[in-house]
């Protein structure tokens, strides 16, 4: 039996999941980490009362519309760097200069600029999904081959047809990849950042709850946003294999 | 038959955007014919032709006529098939194929009907859900054939097609390639160094000598004779060089 063929990873992931619940399971508790069985104790009641619900949905939202902000800055920008390539350029000092900053440590600035609420929390997830996003973008450009838009040409494409027909499709396994990324970087942000003044959120709970010292609800709140952020990484790899034929033409 | 005439390139010249001159004053023609040979030196500027005679390029000066016609644009009465990258690998061999007639707006259904019949014209029709780079070298350049004669050309440009396929792929494309030239009005225009292999086809042959120098070479393989020159049986002119 070997650990790397398919099957058996599937099976040794269960069984190291399986060793990490009986581990918790058994684990007699402390005031930072408690036992698992108070922990899950917690959930009818959080879910009862809405609170978790709540506080999923709004988190959720802000990665929504976050990633989506990021999606479309990145789309603009990527049609002017297509059309004008040395538009890119011009951008790369401050891309790389800007990248390797997190997004968290925007947080004063991004407070004195839209105050407290919402939108700081969104502005931090656009921040951190963009750039993954139009790394993919870019990626995408460079992978148009002169070679297909000839082909398309001489086949009678027309200018409209180069693009929607040719440009895109080969584009979108390398922005599918930048979205899964910046999706699952957005997920990252939005609860850094509403532990630093959002009114609402999963962040925002955990930072209240943990000034209480009240670690099962901690914990609750921790592994829903685990699962959420696991979940919202599968939706968007499956999107991505949905679409993406070019995935398999480059395998 | 295409009008006359086959191939004309008058007084052509061209650079490329680093400055090199490939053709300066070049010239080259062919009255009739159905299967012209592009030949020359490395780097010599065959390509550059083929992409010209395609419209990709513009020339600084001269013009080019193919088929009849004078070259202005890229356009589906001149596909080109390539040697490498010649299938789009996001669409299967039947959505390639269909490619061109879907950009003009042929329907579904006649778009697949066609493209299945031409498919299997070309022997691959089993592999038409296949995607390109689950078909063999020689399939894939197959169905580059079939995807532009399926916006049915008046010719079809060819850029060395046949270097990265052995000798039995080789010869059943074109075999296939001659079937197409006796069943329809296609010319093709081939950039090649497979002469040999194309003796029983290729009808005329344009060598490449320098920027402005060509020799032109009419030929009468036994085959194209007998499915294509009804119409030029009296233009015997074994070798007429113009440069």
């Amino acid at each position: 039996m070997t650990p790397t063929g398919t099957g058996h990873a599937s099976l040794w992931t269960l069984a190291g999941t399986g060793l990490f619940v009986l581990l918790w399971g058994i684990w007699p508790g402390s005031l930072a980490i408690p036992p698992l069985g108070s922990v899950l104790a917690e959930f009818p009641g959080l879910i009862e009362n809405g609170q978790l619900p709540k506080d999923a949905l709004a988190s959720l939202a802000r990665v929504l519309a976050g990633v989506s902000l990021a999606f479309l800055t990145a789309l603009g920008l990527g049609i002017v760097a297509a059309a004008l390539p040395p538009f890119r350029y011009m951008l790369a000092a401050a891309t790389e200069l800007i990248r390797p900053v997190p997004p968290i440590a925007w947080v004063p600035v991004i407070i004195v600029i839209f105050g407290i609420g919402n939108k700081p929390a969104i502005a931090i997830v656009t921040l951190g999904a963009f750039f993954p996003i139009w790394l993919g973008f870019l990626q995408g450009i460079d992978a148009i081959r002169h070679e297909h838009l000839r082909a398309a040409r001489s086949l009678g494409a027309t200018r409209v047809q180069e693009i929607t027909m040719v440009a895109l499709p080969t584009m979108r396994p390398y922005v599918f990849h930048g979205l899964r990324v910046g999706g699952g970087l957005g997920w990252f942000c939005v609860v850094a950042a509403e532990m630093m003044g959002a009114s609402s959120g999963l962040g925002h709970r955990v930072q209240l709850l943990s000034l209480n010292i009240q670690m099962d609800k901690v914990f609750a709140y921790l592994i829903v946003i685990g699962a959420l952020g696991a979940l919202l990484n599968l939706i968007l790899r499956a999107l991505a294999q949905a679409f993406d034929k070019q995935d398999q033409a480059h395998a | 038959m295409p009008e006359t005439p086959a191939l004309d390139i008058s007084d052509l010249s061209f650079r490329h955007p680093n400055g090199k001159v490939v053709f300066d004053g070049f010239s080259a023609s062919f009255d009739k014919g159905r299967f012209i040979t592009i030949r020359g030196a490395s780097g010599i500027g065959k390509s550059t032709l083929l992409g010209l005679l395609a419209g990709h390029f513009r020339p600084e000066r001269g013009t080019l006529t193919v088929a009849g016609h004078t070259v202005r644009r890229a356009g589906a009465d001149r596909p080109v098939v390539f040697q490498q990258h010649n299938l789009f690998p996001w669409l299967t061999a039947r959505e390639n194929t269909e490619f061109g007639l879907k950009c003009r707006g042929t329907s579904r259904v006649s778009r697949r009907s066609r493209a299945e019949q031409l498919l299997d014209e070309m022997g691959v029709l089993d592999a038409a859900d296949d995607y390109p780079h689950q078909l063999s070298g020689g399939m894939q350049q197959r169905v580059g054939i079939a995807r532009a004669l399926a916006v049915e050309p008046r010719c079809l440009l060819m850029d060395e097609p046949l270097s990265a396929l052995d000798t039995d792929t080789r010869d059943r494309i074109l075999a296939r390639l001659a079937t197409v030239i006796s069943d329809s009005d296609v010319l093709v225009i081939m950039v090649t160094h497979h002469l040999q292999a194309l003796a029983n086809f290729a009808d005329c042959d344009l060598q490449i000598t320098s920027p402005s120098r060509s020799i032109c070479e009419r030929r009468y393989p036994a085959q194209v004779k007998q499915i294509t020159l009804a119409g030029s049986a009296h233009d015997e002119r074994p070798a007429t060089g113009r440069q």
